[in-house]
Protein backbone atom coordinates (compact mmCIF):
# COMPACT_ATOMS: atom_id res chain seq x y z
CA UNK A 1 0.00 0.00 0.00
CA UNK A 2 1.34 3.42 -0.89
CA UNK A 3 0.35 6.86 0.31
CA UNK A 4 -0.75 8.09 -3.10
CA UNK A 5 -3.44 5.47 -3.64
CA UNK A 6 -6.38 7.97 -3.45
CA UNK A 7 -5.05 9.64 -6.60
CA UNK A 8 -4.53 6.44 -8.55
CA UNK A 9 -8.19 6.04 -9.47
CA UNK A 10 -7.98 9.41 -11.21
CA UNK A 11 -4.73 8.71 -13.05
CA UNK A 12 -5.02 8.52 -16.85
CA UNK A 13 -8.81 8.84 -16.80
CA UNK A 14 -11.59 11.35 -16.18
CA UNK A 15 -14.07 10.61 -13.43
CA UNK A 16 -17.23 12.73 -13.53
CA UNK A 17 -20.38 12.74 -11.44
CA UNK A 18 -21.93 15.23 -13.84
CA UNK A 19 -21.76 13.59 -17.23
CA UNK A 20 -20.04 14.22 -20.52
CA UNK A 21 -20.02 13.71 -24.27
CA UNK A 22 -19.83 10.19 -25.64
CA UNK A 23 -19.30 10.65 -29.34
CA UNK A 24 -22.24 9.27 -31.27
CA UNK A 25 -24.40 8.53 -28.26
CA UNK A 26 -25.02 12.02 -26.90
CA UNK A 27 -24.28 14.35 -24.03
CA UNK A 28 -25.27 13.32 -20.54
CA UNK A 29 -25.74 15.76 -17.69
CA UNK A 30 -26.64 14.55 -14.23
CA UNK A 31 -28.77 11.77 -15.69
CA UNK A 32 -30.44 13.97 -18.31
CA UNK A 33 -29.80 13.70 -22.02
CA UNK A 34 -28.86 17.29 -22.82
CA UNK A 35 -30.26 17.36 -26.34
CA UNK A 36 -33.44 15.37 -25.69
CA UNK A 37 -34.31 16.37 -22.13
CA UNK A 38 -32.92 19.89 -21.69
CA UNK A 39 -32.47 21.77 -24.97
CA UNK A 40 -35.73 23.55 -25.78
CA UNK A 41 -37.36 22.19 -22.63
CA UNK A 42 -35.42 23.66 -19.73
CA UNK A 43 -34.42 27.31 -19.46
CA UNK A 44 -30.74 28.25 -19.68
CA UNK A 45 -30.77 29.26 -16.02
CA UNK A 46 -32.22 25.88 -15.01
CA UNK A 47 -29.22 24.28 -16.68
CA UNK A 48 -26.85 26.78 -15.02
CA UNK A 49 -28.17 25.62 -11.65
CA UNK A 50 -28.05 21.99 -12.73
CA UNK A 51 -24.41 22.37 -13.74
CA UNK A 52 -23.55 24.12 -10.48
CA UNK A 53 -25.47 21.92 -8.06
CA UNK A 54 -26.30 18.68 -9.82
CA UNK A 55 -30.04 19.36 -9.32
CA UNK A 56 -32.48 20.70 -11.90
CA UNK A 57 -34.50 23.43 -10.17
CA UNK A 58 -38.07 24.39 -10.99
CA UNK A 59 -38.56 26.90 -13.78
CA UNK A 60 -39.77 29.42 -11.19
CA UNK A 61 -36.59 29.17 -9.11
CA UNK A 62 -34.49 29.50 -12.27
CA UNK A 63 -36.48 32.55 -13.36
CA UNK A 64 -35.95 34.09 -9.92
CA UNK A 65 -32.20 33.46 -10.23
CA UNK A 66 -32.20 34.97 -13.70
CA UNK A 67 -33.87 38.09 -12.34
CA UNK A 68 -31.11 38.39 -9.73
CA UNK A 69 -28.56 38.28 -12.54
CA UNK A 70 -30.28 41.28 -14.08
CA UNK A 71 -30.07 43.06 -10.73
CA UNK A 72 -26.29 42.56 -10.78
CA UNK A 73 -25.77 43.53 -14.41
CA UNK A 74 -25.62 47.32 -14.21
CA UNK A 75 -23.72 49.03 -17.01
CA UNK A 76 -22.08 51.46 -14.58
CA UNK A 77 -18.26 51.45 -14.80
CA UNK A 78 -17.88 52.95 -11.34
CA UNK A 79 -18.63 49.53 -9.87
CA UNK A 80 -15.29 47.83 -9.43
CA UNK A 81 -15.74 44.78 -11.63
CA UNK A 82 -17.37 46.92 -14.31
CA UNK A 83 -14.55 49.45 -14.13
CA UNK A 84 -12.13 46.69 -15.04
CA UNK A 85 -14.31 45.83 -18.03
CA UNK A 86 -14.31 49.49 -19.06
CA UNK A 87 -10.53 49.72 -18.68
CA UNK A 88 -10.15 46.54 -20.71
CA UNK A 89 -12.27 47.97 -23.52
CA UNK A 90 -10.33 51.20 -23.43
CA UNK A 91 -7.13 49.14 -23.65
CA UNK A 92 -8.38 47.12 -26.62
CA UNK A 93 -8.51 43.69 -25.09
CA UNK A 94 -11.13 41.23 -26.35
CA UNK A 95 -14.66 41.10 -25.00
CA UNK A 96 -14.04 37.62 -23.61
CA UNK A 97 -10.93 38.76 -21.77
CA UNK A 98 -12.68 41.81 -20.34
CA UNK A 99 -15.73 39.87 -19.22
CA UNK A 100 -13.64 37.20 -17.53
CA UNK A 101 -11.46 39.78 -15.79
CA UNK A 102 -14.58 41.45 -14.39
CA UNK A 103 -15.79 38.12 -13.07
CA UNK A 104 -12.38 37.56 -11.47
CA UNK A 105 -12.64 40.97 -9.79
CA UNK A 106 -15.99 40.06 -8.27
CA UNK A 107 -14.19 37.37 -6.29
CA UNK A 108 -14.09 39.97 -3.53
CA UNK A 109 -14.73 40.01 0.16
CA UNK A 110 -16.49 43.38 -0.21
CA UNK A 111 -18.99 42.72 -2.99
CA UNK A 112 -19.84 40.25 -5.72
CA UNK A 113 -19.93 36.51 -5.31
CA UNK A 114 -17.81 35.54 -2.33
CA UNK A 115 -19.93 37.37 0.29
CA UNK A 116 -22.83 35.14 -0.72
CA UNK A 117 -21.14 32.32 1.20
CA UNK A 118 -21.00 34.48 4.29
CA UNK A 119 -24.54 35.69 3.57
CA UNK A 120 -25.92 32.17 3.60
CA UNK A 121 -23.90 31.22 6.66
CA UNK A 122 -25.08 34.38 8.43
CA UNK A 123 -28.80 33.84 7.96
CA UNK A 124 -28.54 30.14 8.80
CA UNK A 125 -26.68 31.03 11.99
CA UNK A 126 -29.22 33.71 12.85
CA UNK A 127 -32.05 31.25 12.24
CA UNK A 128 -30.40 28.66 14.46
CA UNK A 129 -29.90 31.17 17.29
CA UNK A 130 -33.39 32.63 17.10
CA UNK A 131 -35.07 29.24 16.94
CA UNK A 132 -33.06 28.28 20.02
CA UNK A 133 -34.58 31.18 21.93
CA UNK A 134 -32.45 34.27 21.28
CA UNK A 135 -34.32 37.46 20.43
CA UNK A 136 -33.58 39.20 17.16
CA UNK A 137 -32.42 42.25 19.12
CA UNK A 138 -30.01 40.17 21.22
CA UNK A 139 -28.68 38.53 18.07
CA UNK A 140 -27.99 41.94 16.50
CA UNK A 141 -26.23 43.17 19.65
CA UNK A 142 -24.02 40.10 19.71
CA UNK A 143 -23.19 40.46 15.99
CA UNK A 144 -22.40 44.18 16.19
CA UNK A 145 -20.10 43.52 19.14
CA UNK A 146 -17.92 41.51 16.75
CA UNK A 147 -17.40 44.68 14.70
CA UNK A 148 -16.76 47.28 17.39
CA UNK A 149 -20.44 48.11 17.74
CA UNK A 150 -20.84 48.89 14.03
CA UNK A 151 -23.75 47.34 12.09
CA UNK A 152 -21.53 45.27 9.82
CA UNK A 153 -23.93 42.37 9.46
CA UNK A 154 -23.47 40.27 6.35
CA UNK A 155 -26.40 40.98 4.06
CA UNK A 156 -27.16 44.34 5.57
CA UNK A 157 -25.98 47.85 4.67
CA UNK A 158 -23.90 48.38 1.52
CA UNK A 159 -20.99 50.55 0.35
CA UNK A 160 -21.54 53.93 -1.33
CA UNK A 161 -25.28 54.23 -0.56
CA UNK A 162 -27.93 53.34 1.99
CA UNK A 163 -30.94 51.31 0.84
CA UNK A 164 -31.03 48.91 -2.08
CA UNK A 165 -33.33 49.44 -5.05
CA UNK A 166 -32.85 45.83 -6.13
CA UNK A 167 -34.82 44.44 -3.21
CA UNK A 168 -38.20 45.99 -4.06
CA UNK A 169 -37.63 44.86 -7.66
CA UNK A 170 -36.96 41.31 -6.49
CA UNK A 171 -39.89 41.40 -4.06
CA UNK A 172 -42.13 41.86 -7.10
CA UNK A 173 -40.42 38.97 -8.87
CA UNK A 174 -40.82 36.77 -5.80
CA UNK A 175 -44.50 37.57 -5.60
CA UNK A 176 -45.16 37.25 -9.35
CA UNK A 177 -43.49 33.85 -9.47
CA UNK A 178 -45.79 32.66 -6.70
CA UNK A 179 -43.24 32.24 -3.91
CA UNK A 180 -44.31 32.73 -0.33
CA UNK A 181 -41.94 34.20 2.22
CA UNK A 182 -40.03 31.37 3.85
CA UNK A 183 -38.73 31.17 7.39
CA UNK A 184 -35.24 32.49 6.64
CA UNK A 185 -36.51 35.39 4.55
CA UNK A 186 -39.04 36.23 7.25
CA UNK A 187 -36.22 36.33 9.79
CA UNK A 188 -34.15 38.47 7.42
CA UNK A 189 -36.97 41.02 7.41
CA UNK A 190 -37.16 40.94 11.21
CA UNK A 191 -33.43 41.62 11.45
CA UNK A 192 -33.79 44.47 8.97
CA UNK A 193 -36.60 45.97 10.99
CA UNK A 194 -34.57 45.96 14.20
CA UNK A 195 -31.44 47.18 12.43
CA UNK A 196 -33.32 50.01 10.81
CA UNK A 197 -34.56 51.31 14.13
CA UNK A 198 -31.18 51.10 15.85
CA UNK A 199 -28.74 51.96 13.03
CA UNK A 200 -30.75 53.32 10.10
CA UNK A 201 -29.46 50.47 7.94
CA UNK A 202 -31.41 48.05 5.76
CA UNK A 203 -31.07 44.71 4.02
CA UNK A 204 -28.95 44.55 0.87
CA UNK A 205 -29.36 42.27 -2.12
CA UNK A 206 -26.95 39.74 -0.62
CA UNK A 207 -29.14 39.40 2.46
CA UNK A 208 -32.29 39.02 0.39
CA UNK A 209 -30.75 36.49 -1.98
CA UNK A 210 -29.16 34.45 0.77
CA UNK A 211 -32.31 34.14 2.84
CA UNK A 212 -34.52 33.33 -0.15
CA UNK A 213 -32.14 30.72 -1.51
CA UNK A 214 -31.71 29.01 1.87
CA UNK A 215 -35.49 28.75 1.98
CA UNK A 216 -35.26 27.07 -1.45
CA UNK A 217 -32.80 24.49 -0.11
CA UNK A 218 -29.52 25.86 -1.45
CA UNK A 219 -26.31 25.47 0.53
CA UNK A 220 -23.72 28.25 0.71
CA UNK A 221 -21.36 26.57 -1.74
CA UNK A 222 -24.21 25.87 -4.16
CA UNK A 223 -25.16 29.54 -4.12
CA UNK A 224 -21.54 30.54 -4.71
CA UNK A 225 -21.15 28.16 -7.64
CA UNK A 226 -24.50 29.02 -9.19
CA UNK A 227 -23.67 32.72 -9.23
CA UNK A 228 -20.06 32.38 -10.41
CA UNK A 229 -20.63 34.68 -13.39
CA UNK A 230 -23.21 36.86 -11.67
CA UNK A 231 -21.71 40.20 -12.72
CA UNK A 232 -20.51 39.25 -16.19
CA UNK A 233 -23.15 40.99 -18.26
CA UNK A 234 -22.62 44.39 -16.67
CA UNK A 235 -18.89 44.01 -17.25
CA UNK A 236 -19.49 43.20 -20.91
CA UNK A 237 -21.69 46.28 -21.23
CA UNK A 238 -18.98 48.52 -19.81
CA UNK A 239 -16.41 46.87 -22.08
CA UNK A 240 -18.55 47.39 -25.17
CA UNK A 241 -19.06 51.06 -24.36
CA UNK A 242 -15.37 51.89 -24.07
CA UNK A 243 -14.23 49.49 -26.80
CA UNK A 244 -16.28 51.51 -29.28
CA UNK A 245 -14.54 54.81 -28.43
CA UNK A 246 -11.00 56.06 -29.01
CA UNK A 247 -8.34 53.83 -27.42
CA UNK A 248 -7.42 54.97 -23.94
CA UNK A 249 -10.73 56.77 -23.50
CA UNK A 250 -11.81 55.45 -20.12
CA UNK A 251 -10.95 57.82 -17.28
CA UNK A 252 -7.56 58.86 -18.72
CA UNK A 253 -5.33 60.30 -16.02
CA UNK A 254 -2.81 63.12 -16.33
CA UNK A 255 0.35 62.87 -14.26
CA UNK A 256 -0.91 65.48 -11.81
CA UNK A 257 -4.08 63.43 -11.25
CA UNK A 258 -1.91 61.13 -9.13
CA UNK A 259 -0.45 62.39 -5.87
CA UNK A 260 2.99 60.92 -5.12
CA UNK A 261 3.63 60.49 -1.41
CA UNK A 262 6.78 58.36 -1.57
CA UNK A 263 10.46 59.09 -1.03
CA UNK A 264 12.01 62.09 -2.80
CA UNK A 265 14.53 61.55 -5.60
CA UNK A 266 17.53 59.48 -4.48
CA UNK A 267 20.38 57.58 -6.14
CA UNK A 268 21.03 53.84 -6.26
CA UNK B 1 -27.22 30.95 -59.26
CA UNK B 2 -27.15 28.64 -56.28
CA UNK B 3 -29.96 26.13 -56.16
CA UNK B 4 -32.09 26.20 -53.05
CA UNK B 5 -31.65 22.91 -51.21
CA UNK B 6 -34.76 20.79 -50.96
CA UNK B 7 -36.20 20.60 -47.48
CA UNK B 8 -35.00 17.53 -45.68
CA UNK B 9 -36.50 16.00 -42.57
CA UNK B 10 -33.21 16.16 -40.69
CA UNK B 11 -29.76 17.61 -41.17
CA UNK B 12 -26.94 15.24 -41.97
CA UNK B 13 -25.44 16.51 -38.72
CA UNK B 14 -27.81 14.24 -36.80
CA UNK B 15 -25.40 11.36 -37.24
CA UNK B 16 -22.38 12.07 -35.05
CA UNK B 17 -19.25 10.04 -35.68
CA UNK B 18 -15.76 10.26 -34.30
CA UNK B 19 -13.23 11.56 -36.81
CA UNK B 20 -10.78 9.04 -35.43
CA UNK B 21 -8.10 11.64 -34.72
CA UNK B 22 -5.16 10.15 -32.90
CA UNK B 23 -4.31 12.19 -29.82
CA UNK B 24 -1.11 11.96 -27.84
CA UNK B 25 -1.17 9.29 -25.17
CA UNK B 26 1.42 11.29 -23.20
CA UNK B 27 2.38 14.97 -23.34
CA UNK B 28 5.85 15.80 -24.61
CA UNK B 29 8.05 18.71 -23.55
CA UNK B 30 11.58 19.82 -24.30
CA UNK B 31 11.64 22.08 -21.26
CA UNK B 32 11.42 20.02 -18.10
CA UNK B 33 12.51 16.56 -17.07
CA UNK B 34 11.14 15.54 -13.68
CA UNK B 35 12.41 12.45 -11.92
CA UNK B 36 10.65 10.75 -9.02
CA UNK B 37 11.77 9.11 -5.81
CA UNK B 38 10.91 5.43 -5.49
CA UNK B 39 8.21 5.93 -2.86
CA UNK B 40 5.93 8.28 -4.82
CA UNK B 41 5.66 8.82 -8.61
CA UNK B 42 3.80 12.12 -8.06
CA UNK B 43 6.80 13.59 -6.24
CA UNK B 44 9.99 15.03 -7.71
CA UNK B 45 13.49 14.59 -6.40
CA UNK B 46 15.28 16.01 -9.43
CA UNK B 47 14.21 18.52 -12.02
CA UNK B 48 16.13 19.40 -15.17
CA UNK B 49 15.33 22.56 -17.14
CA UNK B 50 16.62 22.26 -20.68
CA UNK B 51 19.22 19.90 -19.26
CA UNK B 52 20.34 22.04 -16.33
CA UNK B 53 19.70 20.85 -12.80
CA UNK B 54 17.20 23.28 -11.26
CA UNK B 55 19.30 23.36 -8.07
CA UNK B 56 22.36 24.30 -10.12
CA UNK B 57 20.40 27.19 -11.65
CA UNK B 58 19.39 28.38 -8.18
CA UNK B 59 23.05 28.51 -7.19
CA UNK B 60 24.46 30.06 -10.30
CA UNK B 61 21.91 32.07 -12.29
CA UNK B 62 19.75 35.13 -11.89
CA UNK B 63 15.98 35.14 -12.36
CA UNK B 64 15.89 36.73 -15.81
CA UNK B 65 18.51 34.34 -17.19
CA UNK B 66 16.34 31.35 -16.29
CA UNK B 67 13.31 32.98 -17.90
CA UNK B 68 15.45 33.28 -21.03
CA UNK B 69 16.48 29.64 -20.65
CA UNK B 70 12.90 28.45 -20.28
CA UNK B 71 11.84 30.17 -23.50
CA UNK B 72 14.97 29.91 -25.65
CA UNK B 73 16.38 26.60 -24.52
CA UNK B 74 19.82 27.91 -23.60
CA UNK B 75 21.21 30.31 -21.06
CA UNK B 76 21.93 33.75 -22.55
CA UNK B 77 25.39 34.97 -23.38
CA UNK B 78 26.72 37.61 -20.99
CA UNK B 79 25.82 40.35 -23.46
CA UNK B 80 22.30 38.98 -24.07
CA UNK B 81 21.81 38.52 -20.35
CA UNK B 82 22.59 42.18 -19.74
CA UNK B 83 20.28 43.27 -22.55
CA UNK B 84 17.40 41.05 -21.38
CA UNK B 85 17.75 42.33 -17.83
CA UNK B 86 17.85 45.93 -19.03
CA UNK B 87 14.72 45.41 -21.11
CA UNK B 88 13.01 43.76 -18.14
CA UNK B 89 13.80 46.85 -16.09
CA UNK B 90 12.58 49.13 -18.87
CA UNK B 91 9.19 47.41 -18.87
CA UNK B 92 8.91 46.74 -15.13
CA UNK B 93 6.47 49.49 -14.21
CA UNK B 94 3.80 50.75 -16.62
CA UNK B 95 2.94 53.35 -13.98
CA UNK B 96 -0.19 54.12 -11.97
CA UNK B 97 -2.07 55.78 -14.83
CA UNK B 98 -1.80 52.84 -17.21
CA UNK B 99 -5.21 51.16 -17.66
CA UNK B 100 -3.76 47.83 -16.56
CA UNK B 101 -2.45 49.40 -13.36
CA UNK B 102 -5.79 51.12 -12.88
CA UNK B 103 -7.44 47.72 -13.19
CA UNK B 104 -4.97 46.33 -10.65
CA UNK B 105 -5.71 49.20 -8.27
CA UNK B 106 -9.46 48.76 -8.79
CA UNK B 107 -9.17 45.08 -7.95
CA UNK B 108 -7.03 45.85 -4.92
CA UNK B 109 -9.23 48.53 -3.45
CA UNK B 110 -12.36 46.47 -4.27
CA UNK B 111 -10.97 43.72 -2.04
CA UNK B 112 -10.77 41.26 -4.87
CA UNK B 113 -9.01 38.12 -3.73
CA UNK B 114 -5.34 39.00 -4.06
CA UNK B 115 -4.68 35.90 -6.16
CA UNK B 116 -6.79 37.54 -8.87
CA UNK B 117 -5.13 40.97 -8.87
CA UNK B 118 -2.23 40.09 -11.15
CA UNK B 119 -4.28 38.06 -13.66
CA UNK B 120 -6.70 41.00 -13.94
CA UNK B 121 -3.88 43.49 -14.52
CA UNK B 122 -2.14 41.23 -17.03
CA UNK B 123 -5.39 40.69 -18.89
CA UNK B 124 -5.83 44.42 -19.40
CA UNK B 125 -2.12 44.75 -20.24
CA UNK B 126 -2.83 42.25 -23.01
CA UNK B 127 -4.72 44.96 -24.86
CA UNK B 128 -3.24 46.76 -27.85
CA UNK B 129 -3.30 50.19 -26.20
CA UNK B 130 0.19 50.67 -24.71
CA UNK B 131 0.29 46.94 -23.96
CA UNK B 132 1.19 43.57 -25.34
CA UNK B 133 -1.82 43.04 -27.61
CA UNK B 134 -0.03 43.74 -30.89
CA UNK B 135 3.29 42.19 -29.88
CA UNK B 136 3.12 39.10 -32.07
CA UNK B 137 2.38 40.97 -35.28
CA UNK B 138 4.93 43.65 -34.34
CA UNK B 139 7.71 41.06 -34.00
CA UNK B 140 6.68 39.46 -37.28
CA UNK B 141 6.68 42.85 -39.01
CA UNK B 142 10.03 43.93 -37.58
CA UNK B 143 11.75 40.62 -38.36
CA UNK B 144 10.66 40.89 -41.98
CA UNK B 145 11.00 44.62 -42.56
CA UNK B 146 14.34 45.10 -40.87
CA UNK B 147 15.93 43.22 -43.75
CA UNK B 148 15.08 46.16 -45.99
CA UNK B 149 16.13 49.80 -45.99
CA UNK B 150 14.31 51.75 -43.30
CA UNK B 151 13.52 54.61 -45.66
CA UNK B 152 11.09 52.31 -47.47
CA UNK B 153 8.89 52.30 -44.40
CA UNK B 154 8.85 55.97 -43.45
CA UNK B 155 5.62 56.70 -45.30
CA UNK B 156 3.77 53.72 -43.80
CA UNK B 157 4.99 54.68 -40.35
CA UNK B 158 3.74 58.23 -40.73
CA UNK B 159 0.39 56.86 -41.90
CA UNK B 160 0.01 54.62 -38.84
CA UNK B 161 0.33 51.47 -40.92
CA UNK B 162 3.09 49.83 -38.92
CA UNK B 163 2.10 47.88 -35.80
CA UNK B 164 3.14 49.52 -32.53
CA UNK B 165 4.50 52.60 -34.29
CA UNK B 166 1.99 55.23 -33.34
CA UNK B 167 1.09 58.14 -31.11
CA UNK B 168 0.11 58.08 -27.45
CA UNK B 169 -2.61 60.52 -26.40
CA UNK B 170 -2.07 62.50 -29.59
CA UNK B 171 1.73 62.75 -29.70
CA UNK B 172 4.75 60.54 -30.22
CA UNK B 173 5.35 58.66 -26.95
CA UNK B 174 7.82 60.74 -24.95
CA UNK B 175 8.88 58.10 -22.45
CA UNK B 176 9.17 55.37 -25.09
CA UNK B 177 11.63 57.62 -26.90
CA UNK B 178 13.60 58.10 -23.67
CA UNK B 179 13.68 54.33 -23.11
CA UNK B 180 14.82 53.75 -26.68
CA UNK B 181 17.80 56.03 -26.07
CA UNK B 182 18.49 54.44 -22.70
CA UNK B 183 18.59 50.94 -24.17
CA UNK B 184 20.77 51.86 -27.16
CA UNK B 185 24.13 51.06 -25.51
CA UNK B 186 22.91 47.55 -24.70
CA UNK B 187 20.84 46.82 -27.82
CA UNK B 188 22.23 48.77 -30.74
CA UNK B 189 24.23 45.87 -32.19
CA UNK B 190 20.98 44.03 -32.79
CA UNK B 191 19.80 44.31 -36.38
CA UNK B 192 16.15 44.81 -35.56
CA UNK B 193 16.73 47.30 -32.74
CA UNK B 194 19.17 49.22 -34.91
CA UNK B 195 16.59 49.37 -37.70
CA UNK B 196 13.95 50.61 -35.25
CA UNK B 197 16.19 53.41 -33.99
CA UNK B 198 16.80 54.49 -37.57
CA UNK B 199 13.07 54.59 -38.17
CA UNK B 200 12.61 56.64 -35.02
CA UNK B 201 15.11 59.20 -36.30
CA UNK B 202 12.97 59.61 -39.41
CA UNK B 203 9.56 59.79 -37.80
CA UNK B 204 9.90 61.15 -34.26
CA UNK B 205 10.40 64.74 -35.47
CA UNK B 206 7.07 64.30 -37.27
CA UNK B 207 5.33 63.42 -34.00
CA UNK B 208 4.91 59.68 -34.37
CA UNK B 209 7.20 57.03 -33.00
CA UNK B 210 8.10 53.88 -31.19
CA UNK B 211 6.15 52.51 -28.25
CA UNK B 212 7.28 50.32 -25.42
CA UNK B 213 5.72 47.48 -27.39
CA UNK B 214 7.81 48.07 -30.51
CA UNK B 215 10.98 48.53 -28.45
CA UNK B 216 10.34 45.24 -26.67
CA UNK B 217 9.44 43.56 -29.96
CA UNK B 218 12.72 44.63 -31.55
CA UNK B 219 14.81 43.39 -28.63
CA UNK B 220 12.84 40.15 -28.36
CA UNK B 221 13.48 39.58 -32.07
CA UNK B 222 17.19 40.28 -31.72
CA UNK B 223 17.38 37.92 -28.74
CA UNK B 224 15.75 35.19 -30.81
CA UNK B 225 12.37 34.98 -29.10
CA UNK B 226 9.56 33.75 -31.32
CA UNK B 227 6.63 36.03 -32.21
CA UNK B 228 4.17 33.89 -30.26
CA UNK B 229 6.32 34.23 -27.14
CA UNK B 230 6.43 38.00 -27.23
CA UNK B 231 3.09 39.08 -25.78
CA UNK B 232 3.24 36.80 -22.77
CA UNK B 233 6.86 37.75 -22.17
CA UNK B 234 6.02 41.45 -22.23
CA UNK B 235 3.19 40.79 -19.77
CA UNK B 236 5.60 38.93 -17.51
CA UNK B 237 8.12 41.75 -17.54
CA UNK B 238 5.47 44.37 -16.71
CA UNK B 239 3.94 42.25 -13.96
CA UNK B 240 5.95 43.61 -11.01
CA UNK B 241 4.78 47.20 -11.38
CA UNK B 242 1.21 46.20 -12.16
CA UNK B 243 1.11 43.93 -9.13
CA UNK B 244 2.73 46.41 -6.75
CA UNK B 245 0.17 49.15 -7.34
CA UNK B 246 -2.78 46.79 -6.91
CA UNK B 247 -1.37 45.40 -3.70
CA UNK B 248 -0.67 48.92 -2.42
CA UNK B 249 -4.39 49.59 -2.66
CA UNK B 250 -5.51 46.24 -1.29
CA UNK B 251 -5.09 47.56 2.24
CA UNK B 252 -6.77 50.90 1.57
CA UNK B 253 -10.45 51.68 2.12
CA UNK B 254 -12.72 51.61 -0.89
CA UNK B 255 -12.89 55.40 -0.79
CA UNK B 256 -9.19 55.58 -1.76
CA UNK B 257 -10.18 54.93 -5.39
CA UNK B 258 -12.01 57.29 -7.70
CA UNK B 259 -15.80 57.05 -7.71
CA UNK B 260 -16.92 59.73 -10.10
CA UNK B 261 -19.93 61.66 -8.73
CA UNK B 262 -23.21 61.60 -10.63
CA UNK B 263 -22.60 65.20 -11.72
CA UNK B 264 -19.65 64.06 -13.83
CA UNK B 265 -21.40 60.97 -15.17
CA UNK B 266 -22.85 61.70 -18.59
CA UNK B 267 -25.37 59.17 -19.89
CA UNK B 268 -25.74 59.69 -23.65
CA UNK B 269 -28.90 57.67 -24.20
CA UNK B 270 -32.34 58.62 -22.96
CA UNK B 271 -34.45 56.23 -20.95
CA UNK B 272 -37.08 54.42 -22.99
CA UNK B 273 -39.25 51.61 -21.73
CA UNK B 274 -39.12 48.72 -24.16
CA UNK B 275 -41.20 46.33 -22.13
CA UNK B 276 -44.96 46.70 -21.86
CA UNK B 277 -46.25 46.18 -18.37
Amino acid sequence: MNNYQPWEKYHARIVSSRGGWKIGSGVQNCGYDMMDDLVGKASYMQVVVLNATGRLPSKAVADWIEAIHICLSWPDPRIWCNRIGALAGSSRTSSVTASCLGVLAAESTSYGIKPLISGVDFIKDAYAQVTQGASVEDFIISETKKHGGKPHLMGYARPIAKGDERIPAMEKVTKNLGFSIGEHLALAYQIESALSIKFDESMNINGYMSAFLVDQGFTAIEVYRTFSALVVSGVTACYADTADRIAGNFAPLKTDDVIYKGRPLRSV
Amino acid sequence: MIATPKPTPASASSTVRSRGDVFASKIETKITDEQSPIHNPYHVNKQLIHGYDHLDLIDNCNFADVIYLLLRGNLPSEKDSILFNKLALALINPGPRHPATQASITAGVGKTDTVNILPIALGVYGGAFDGAGDMEKTIRFLRKSSKKAVIEFEKDALNNKIPSITQHFGDADTYANILLDKLKPYAITGNVFSWLTQLQVLIYPKNIGVTKTSIAAAIFADLGFQPRQGAALMQLLAAPGLMAHGLEFSNKPVTAMLFEPDETYQIETKVESIINE
